[in-house]
């Protein structure tokens, strides 16, 4: 450091100690304000966090591969459209995946469930129980041991209230068959599925193969390949690798498309880039009103020291040298307030990381879409936040300082010097 | 008279527009030289602190030309006269201004620092050996608001001193001690004056001042009126 500067470094310091009380209450501003957008975002990331796992967890896995006809069709889920050959797309997945991916087929495809007495639309899959317990939670959400089991089905806790259903009970299953014609089987309730998505639990059932076979009278296609992907510790990197292999997947096989969850879920991802903005309209708000506060702070400190202004301009302080003391002083809140906004955000993110906040009562019974039921979040730690909210708070507070240094530097020094 | 380190030709300083215009200064003519312990007396409002501002490149004459070692001055920016003032001059106020965030040694160091081109112990050693000098080895790490008035003063005086400037401008030093501080003040800086042939210009109204002068430059309506030499 240049000598000028140590004694414009030093001098500054003192100056922002001396003004203890107007300086901390700017910089208790600054700090609750990088705090909230710390916190905020924080929340966000561990919102995205849990939605993303919901649907890795239940729906889609890390990526989901269907052949694109079925794709082309997907909002009717036809069983005409199921992937040829299977075994051998799963076959070459090791190589086009990174080590420790696991995979396993479902088919999907709409039905009609019955108590008997009444009957709703619903969505089967059939699984494979070895395989999809590797890629899926669903198993582990069943109360019941049905799972798996042949003449046994698995149903949403939603759907099961829906018909007034519990385990041990009779339902009918209906499905329209390519041909047009209709067929059905009678199952048993084995299990209630919990799932914490509202579509799933109010529409899945799951079944065997061999009873869907039954239903649709005919060799089962497989309609996708779901793929989970080895954790990732943070979602962006996730959502890149899944997006990775679903493009090498598609360069391998021309006929399937695989929609990652990325893909799946890019109208959530839209979504959550309008609240990521949000969150940075907020510390916009915050940061402006602490920089009125610091460009007050500076200018009051301007104004009681002007005599001093006047004695280090007739020592040979040179207008940008006085300058740059009055900003020096605006960055030096801008560094206090913000190292205390970053350390209350860690605080704060550190209380949701561990704690975390339960939102599920909020909400009630209201469908949330791809949040999941009984939502809870957790924070997620992102150096990246607590840099951006530093350098935003220290950038605004050197900006706030400016007006006030530059109005410091252009006084006159016999007027200065005369000032009482 | 001593090498001649300073001369003002035809000085007029003009404040104020149309009927609000002052001529605080009008065609002042001065040379001072190394060493000189000089007085400027007159009535209140005669230029004598216009004079000593002008002379220290606080302010800039409205006619006329200030010369340094026979360098003109006339026509410097801001900044060139920051270097100039910098360089060559130190200041004594009559209200010490002292920084009250700085110790008694950092009050002192700071014209070094602010000059730039010396290491940290250098600094603290004339510092430390001009604080000594004015006799307040003792009160080094005191703060201002610590100190009286007369000791703020010597401080003052150390912190003009410190740099080793050709001039030394005191605007009114005594006017805010007691009669036995400012005797003490007087005393300091006809020693100091004496000891390092520093050049020092006072303005004041402190007839002890006037009795230790060299030279007494008397103002009257920004002119002067009479321009007396003693022998020291």
């Amino acid at each position: 450091m240049k000598a000028d500067n140590r004694m414009l470094f030093q001098i500054a310091l003192r100056n922002v100690a001396r003004h203890s009380r107007r300086t901390a209450i700017t910089a208790v501003v600054l700090a609750v304000g990088i705090a909230v957008f710390i916190t905020f975002q924080s929340l966000l990331a561990g919102m995205d966090r849990v939605t993303i796992d919901t649907a890795i967890d239940y729906d889609n896995g890390s990526i989901s591969v269907r052949s694109k006809d079925y794709e082309a069709h997907a909002t009717s889920q036809p069983l005409e459209y199921g992937i040829q050959d299977p075994e051998g797309v799963m076959g070459g997945l090791a190589a086009l995946l990174p080590v420790g991916s696991t995979w396993t087929p479902r088919t999907r495809f709409y039905v009609q469930v019955s108590n008997w007495a009444d009957e709703t639309p619903a969505l089967a899959f059939v699984v494979r129980p070895d395989t999809d317990r590797k890629v899926f939670k669903t198993a582990q959400k069943v109360v019941g041991g049905g799972w798996g089991v042949t003449t046994k089905a698995v149903v949403g806790t939603d759907l099961a209230r829906d018909l007034n259903v519990k385990e041990g009970d009779s339902i009918v299953v209906t499905a329209v068959l390519p041909n047009g014609s209709l067929n059905a089987i009678e199952l048993v309730v084995g299990g209630i599925a919990d799932l914490p998505l509202y579509s799933l639990s109010q529409q899945a059932i799951y079944m065997t193969t061999q009873d869907a076979e039954a239903l649709v009278d005919a060799p089962l296609p497989v309609t996708e390949i779901d793929i989970r992907l080895p954790p990732a510790s943070r979602l962006d990197v996730l959502v890149a690798q899944a997006d990775s292999a679903a493009s090498r997947i598609e360069k391998n096989n021309n006929d399937l498309a695989a929609v990652s969850i990325g893909e799946a879920m890019r109208d959530y991802l839209a979504m959550r880039n309008m609240k990521s903005k949000f969150a940075y309209i907020i510390i916009v708000i915050v940061l402006l009103i602490s920089s009125v506060g610091i460009f007050n702070t500076i200018l009051m400190s301007m104004y009681s020291r002007i005599r001093e202004i006047g004695v280090l301009a007739a020592y040979g302080l040179e207008p940008k040298q006085i300058k740059r003391l009055f900003s020096l002083e605006g960055t030096l809140v801008g560094v206090i307030g913000s190292t205390g906004g970053v350390l209350l955000g860690a605080v704060f993110v550190w209380w949701l990381t561990s704690r975390g906040i339960s939102f599920g009562g909020m909400f009630g019974n209201l469908d949330l879409g791809n949040l999941p039921k009984d939502l809870f979040i957790r924070g997620e730690w992102n150096p990246a936040t607590f840099a951006q909210g530093f350098i935003f708070g220290v950038l605004v507070s050197w900006l706030a300082s400016l007006m006030p240094a530059r109005k410091a530097s252009s006084i006159e020094v016999t007027e200065a010097l005369r000032f009482v | 008279m001593a090498e001649v380190v300073l001369t003002l030709k035809n000085v007029t300083k003009i404040y104020g527009k149309g009927e609000a215009e002052v001529t605080a200064l009008h065609h002042i003519s001065l040379a001072f030289g190394q060493g000189e312990f000089a007085a400027v007396v007159g009535p209140s409002g005669s230029g004598k602190t216009t004079l000593l501002n002008i002379i220290g490149c606080l302010d800039s004459p409205t006619e006329g030309e200030l010369a340094w070692k026979g360098a003109r001055m006339k026509s410097m920016n801001k900044t060139e006269l920051a270097t100039y003032r910098r360089t060559h001059v130190s200041f004594v106020f009559q209200s010490y201004n002292l920084i009250p965030v700085l110790t008694v040694t950092e009050n002192v160091e700071l014209p070094l620092l602010i000059e730039g081109n010396h290491d940290k112990a250098q600094i603290h050693e004339r510092a430390r050996a001009i604080i000594t000098m004015v006799g307040l080895a003792d009160k080094a790490n005191r703060y201002p608001t610590e100190l009286s008035g007369g000791q703020e003063q010597r401080v003052a005086i150390a912190r003009a001193l410190v740099k080793k400037p050709s001039i030394v401008l005191a605007d009114e030093p005594t006017a805010n001690l007691d009669s036995h501080a400012a005797g003490e003040i007087i005393e300091l800086m006809g020693e100091i004056n004496k000891k390092t042939n520093t050049t020092f210009l006072f303005s004041t109204h402190d007839p002890r001042i006037m009795e230790l002068a060299h030279r007494i430059i008397t103002l009257c309506d920004g002119q002067v009126e009479s321009d007396e030499r003693r022998a020291p």
